[in-house]
């Protein structure tokens, strides 16, 4: 059997780019997926604190991505950089590059409402607007042009996706902050698919709710996956055992290792990547 | 183990009694004297409505029907007050209108699009800008305002109701822009991240949640801008012209006029203690402190709505 060379195998695959060479072997065997993110020696700065040096990996389509590590690791800085919701915090700045379905986002030029279409985000606090339900959903949709009955349609698709339409489809023009907590978030993830992206960002989307109303955010998140590409930051490891098809590991504002879910929690990952998953215990 | 832990408890108890000793008198002290400090402004706010209303209530029957007039004429007992009234309603409304809207404008200008070091900047010149004696604007008015206003509209003087507004509008501004600005930067980052995150332009999270969730507090801004805009005495004093006549046509914002406070600065000090003339100048009084009172909570009741929404 001739040697593999892991670099060409992972380029072959196009596939999440481990920066632990051991994972590569995982990937064999494994349906080349497409990219839907790719940074390279992207790093990323508040004022003169580097919070994210050197990430280099590709985020593969249609597939959950959860990304874990310990507080300030850079996790959710990396999460939102993909929109560029970061740019609006002061003194931010970012370097390398980071490609959104083949939008470089380094390019001054490139649409932030272009880019914001294609990239769904839900926040670790469900944060609705005081208006009706209906209007919610509806939010990211201001300034098109749809008929009353596309409205509707929307309103029912989205929240037919986000497992909410049997809980409110009789009160759609109550006031959503009305709503649970759960039921909140879910709006939220209703609201976010409203405006068809391709990729879905959650920031910790059951860090702020019930065990419960978790379970259900889990569930949904599982059936969204075959329309979505997702990529969510937990603390919950075993959340993202349940979950994740490939996991990413940061550290310190580092990404440690990628991989498969099987693969992260196998014995053939790195040591500090078996430490964290293991024992939630990190030594960074 | 079992040496420690009896001992424990002790000293915690001893800890609580010593607290208790030390706490509980000042905290009833500073309990009352906050009560009566309470009952002291409320007591002093119903004793000057009082004594206003008690030195006023004569004046209604001393002026009679004249007191709804148009002429003022203490020589003949005629003591119309509604060209003051009409007047502090004009000069209100007019820099109402020019300094809310560049208020809100220049406020959303800088919390939503400018620096946090431009922000605090500008704040702290605004400040000063609102801590400048009103007489030192009256003055400005006076040398310069009322002379460019007469120059570009070809008048004899330039102390007319338009001066007395845009300067009372500069005047207020300084308090509308801050109290908005707050108002805008107060409304909470995950409203303003949810929208962007969702594809919005600034604009329309401008439109759709800043401007929303601020509302009850740019209202509440605006009415007490509204209330110092009415009691603003000096400046207007030197530029509105003094005129105890309702301009002709009404909308005659380039004629002179008076206002209730212009009217009290002018007069008061002239009128005897107890003639009609005085109480109907103290009538004047009492019915801007109702306006001004009522404005004032009006403002309180918008703040606080804004507040339980959020």
């Amino acid at each position: 059997m001739p040697a593999v060379n892991l670099k060409t195998l992972a380029k072959e695959f196009n596939y999440a780019m481990p920066q632990t060479s051991k994972s590569y072997l995982k990937l064999v065997g494994e349906k080349p997926a497409e990219t839907a993110i790719k940074a390279e020696n992207f790093s990323a700065w508040f004022g003169e604190n580097c919070v994210l040096s050197g990430v280099t990996t590709q985020i593969a389509k249609g597939r959950i991505t959860c990304i874990v590590g310990p507080s300030g690791s850079g996790k959710s800085t990396f999460l939102r950089s993909i929109n560029r919701i970061n740019d609006s915090v002061p003194r931010y700045k970012m370097h390398g590059s980071l490609s959104v379905e083949g939008l470089d986002l380094d390019k001054k030029t490139s649409s932030l409402t272009q880019l914001r279409a294609q990239v769904g985000m839900v926040f670790q606090k469900p944060c609705v607007f005081p208006r009706s339900i209906k209007e919610n959903v509806l939010f990211g949709l201001r300034g098109h042009k749809i008929s009353r009955t596309e409205k509707d349609q929307i309103v029912e698709q989205s929240l037919k996706s986000a497992a909410l339409w049997n809980e409110v489809h009789l009160r759609l023009d109550q006031s959503a902050t009305t709503l649970s907590l759960g039921q909140q978030q879910r709006l939220c993830i209703a609201r976010a698919l409203a405006v068809k992206p391709k990729i879905l960002l959650l920031d910790e989307p059951t860090a702020s709710v019930d065990p419960v109303s978790g379970r259900s955010i889990e569930s949904l998140i599982l059936k969204l996956k075959h329309d979505y590409t997702i990529i969510m930051v937990t603390h919950d490891i075993r959340q993202t055992k349940r979950i994740a098809d490939d996991i990413m590991f940061f550290c310190s504002g580092a990404l440690i290792e990628c991989g498969t879910n099987e693969f992260m929690f196998s014995k053939e990952c790195s040591e500090q990547s078996r430490l964290y998953l293991d024992e939630a215990f990190c030594e960074c | 183990m079992h040496l420690s832990h009896p001992k424990t408890p002790t000293a915690h108890a001893s800890h609580l009694e010593f607290h208790k000793l030390r706490t509980l008198p000042s905290r009833s002290f500073i309990y009352s004297y906050a009560t009566l400090s309470a009952l002291t402004a409320t007591l002093l706010v119903v004793l000057i409505l009082g004594l206003l209303a008690y030195q006023s209530g004569s004046a209604i029957f001393e002026a009679n029907d004249s007191l709804l007039g148009s002429v003022w004429s203490p020589a003949k007992n005629q003591y119309g007050i509604l060209p003051m009234l009409y007047g502090s309603l004009i000069v209100m409304v007019l820099a109402m209108g020019l300094a809310l809207p560049i208020g809100i404008l220049t406020a959303l200008y800088i919390s939503e699009t400018r620096s946090e070091t431009v922000r605090r900047l500008s704040k702290t010149m605004l400040e000063i800008l609102a801590g400048i004696p009103s007489i030192v604007y009256g003055l400005i008015g006076v040398a310069f305002l009322s002379l460019w206003v007469a120059d570009i509209f070809y008048l004899q003087t330039g102390r007319v109701i338009l001066t007395a507004s845009l300067l009372l509008a500069i005047m207020i501004l300084p308090t509308i822009i801050t109290l908005t600005e707050d108002a805008f930067s107060n409304v909470a980052t995950p409203y303003r991240e949810n929208a962007y995150a969702l594809g919005l332009y600034r604009f329309e999270v401008i439109k759709e949640v800043i401007l929303p969730q601020a509302k009850g507090d740019v209202i509440g801004a605006a009415f007490l801008a509204l209330g110092r805009a009415l009691g603003e005495t000096m400046a207007v004093m030197l530029v509105i012209g003094s005129l105890d006549r309702i301009p002709t046509p009404a909308y005659n914002i380039l004629s002179s006029a008076q206002t209730i406070t212009s009217k009290l600065g002018r007069e008061i000090a002239e009128s005897a203690f107890g003639s009609t003339h005085f109480n109907v100048l103290v009538l004047m009084s009492l019915i801007l402190v109702v306006i001004t009172l009522s404005l004032t909570g009006l403002a309180h009741i918008l703040f606080k709505s804004a507040g339980s929404n959020d």
